[in-house]
């Protein structure tokens, strides 16, 4: 190694038992990949509390659902009603389900942006901007641009002052 | 732990490749980025800020609630059938609800339309009789007062309510009954098997010769009867009343104040049947029953003209 290397001497554990990224509980990441990404889901978060996507599904369902009352409820009221109750339960249980077993996805937290130039390895961050998939980081190559290294051989190249978000896995 | 397990072997080996070989999942995240960039879409939602997913989504909420306030305020502009569209889809028994006349077809029956719903209906007015005596006056009549105006009606519940018409009451618009009102005028004769309260309004309407009453009615069905007693007639005794058939006038009254009539009972006349406790027109009419009792017009104890047995 040369000794103009940048070495983060303060940078947190990239891998950890066994080589894999995990939670700060030792477990790995639901969403996390065959390539070593973690797949997130959710899109919305108010200040610390990242909004469940199931929530959103079953507001979703919701919605369709009153769609559907207000031209069902001359004819069949009853079942309008009972439309507007178990369509928001039934779409947040499938989307459940959906980023649980089908397609495992982690919930995430945004807690911060810093510029590309200031990652350090160890850092979690949004491969994508504000939302989406993450990856860990394992190495910080500063040039004109900066090449990032992630946990599982991806790499991602940005300018030095792009504004990176970096997250927080929560399961 | 272990149900998890279970069912997470369960979705990998079974639901998962059944899935995948039916229908291709939303990805919840991303694909493989080894294999191939996510799609322009999902990277634009991904890069975008929060207030902009935010707007996009409360945009694609409001037009949906939009659209569907649009499809069901255009679902009751439509005109309406009024002979699919029955009134029991707009009202039940008992209710009363404004409605707007639109074409009076005769005395006792219009077309309306309730301004609510726009649901078109066709009505019958209660306590009118459908008479063979009309004349185009009745019908005049029923259009002035109903034609074009905003009526609150009650539908009956003990009125005929076949496919395609509801029997009502109709107030008018300055709280007046407008079948009372018809039945004064002398424009229509009274049912009273329906409305029985106006028994007095319709014998008055009668015995003052209004509407019907004084011109085409008055000659068909009108029954001369004559009291005797001096042998003149008394004032204080109506001597004129209508019935609904022949009119018969008694050359040599007999010796008793008796009112008579050849006419059988009709109820579309102005005679029901001769029956105890039925309603009855004139006070102090008497008549024979078809049982060969005598009858006579008295009033009850509520000051209803009933037929009462001869004591």
């Amino acid at each position: 190694m040369s000794t103009e290397d940048p070495v983060d001497l303060f940078s947190k554990p990239a891998d950890g038992p066994g080589g894999q990224l995990c939670l700060p509980d030792g477990r790995p990441p639901r969403g996390l990949t065959a390539g070593g990404w973690v797949r997130t889901t959710g899109w919305l978060q108010f200040g610390d509390w990242p909004v469940s996507s199931a929530l959103m599904a079953a507001l979703l369902g919701m919605l369709g659902a009153m769609v559907c009352a207000v031209l069902l409820v001359s004819t069949f009221p009853v079942a309008a009603g009972v439309l507007v109750v178990v369509v928001p339960l039934l779409f947040g249980a499938a989307w459940g389900i959906l980023t649980t077993f089908v397609q495992p996805a982690s919930l995430a937290r945004n807690i911060g942006t810093k510029p590309a130039e200031r990652l350090s390895p160890g850092d979690v961050v949004r491969l994508y901007g504000s939302i989406g998939p993450v990856g860990q980081v394992t190495a910080v190559t500063l040039a004109e641009s900066v090449r990032v290294a992630f946990h599982g051989g991806r790499h991602r190249t940005w300018a030095r002052r792009e504004v990176v978000h970096v997250a927080e896995l929560l399961s | 732990m272990g149900f998890a397990r279970s069912a997470h072997l369960f979705v990998a080996r079974i639901v998962r490749p059944l899935i995948m070989l039916g229908l291709k999942l939303p990805e919840t995240a991303e694909l493989n980025i080894h294999e191939r960039r996510p799609a322009i879409v999902r990277l634009f939602w991904w890069r975008s800020r929060q207030s902009t997913r935010l707007a996009m989504t409360c945009l694609g909420v409001v037009t949906a609630v939009a659209t569907t306030g649009a499809v069901g305020f255009a679902g009751e502009v439509l005109p309406q059938d009024y002979r699919r569209a029955g009134p029991e889809a707009a009202v039940h028994r008992g209710d009363s609800f404004e409605a707007v006349v639109r074409t009076v077809s005769d005395v006792d029956s219009f077309d309306g339309v309730e301004p609510v719903t726009g649901l078109s209906f066709r009505a019958h007015v209660a306590g009118l009789l459908h008479a063979g005596c009309r004349s185009p006056e009745s019908r005049e009549a029923a259009q002035n007062l109903l034609l074009g105006r905003n009526v609150r009606l009650v539908v009956r519940k003990d009125g005929g309510f076949d496919s395609e018409v509801m029997t009502v009451d109709v107030v008018l618009p300055d709280g007046t009954d407008y079948a009372r009102t018809i039945v004064h005028g002398g424009w229509a004769p009274a049912d009273l098997m329906a409305r029985d309260d106006l028994a007095i309004v319709d014998s008055s309407a009668r015995q003052e010769h209004r509407g019907l009453w004084a011109v085409s009615c008055a000659t068909d069905e009108q029954t001369t009867v004559t009291t005797t007693g001096s042998g003149e007639s008394s004032s204080s005794v109506p001597t004129t009343t209508t019935t609904a058939a022949t009119t018969t006038t008694e050359p040599d009254p007999p010796s008793s104040p008796v009112v008579t009539s050849t006419s059988p009972p009709s109820r579309d006349g102005s005679w029901l049947d001769v029956l105890l406790g039925r309603p009855c027109y004139v006070e102090g009419a008497r008549r024979t029953s078809a049982n060969g009792d005598e009858m006579v017009c008295e009033r009850n104890g509520r000051d209803q003209l009933r037929w009462r047995r001869v004591h």
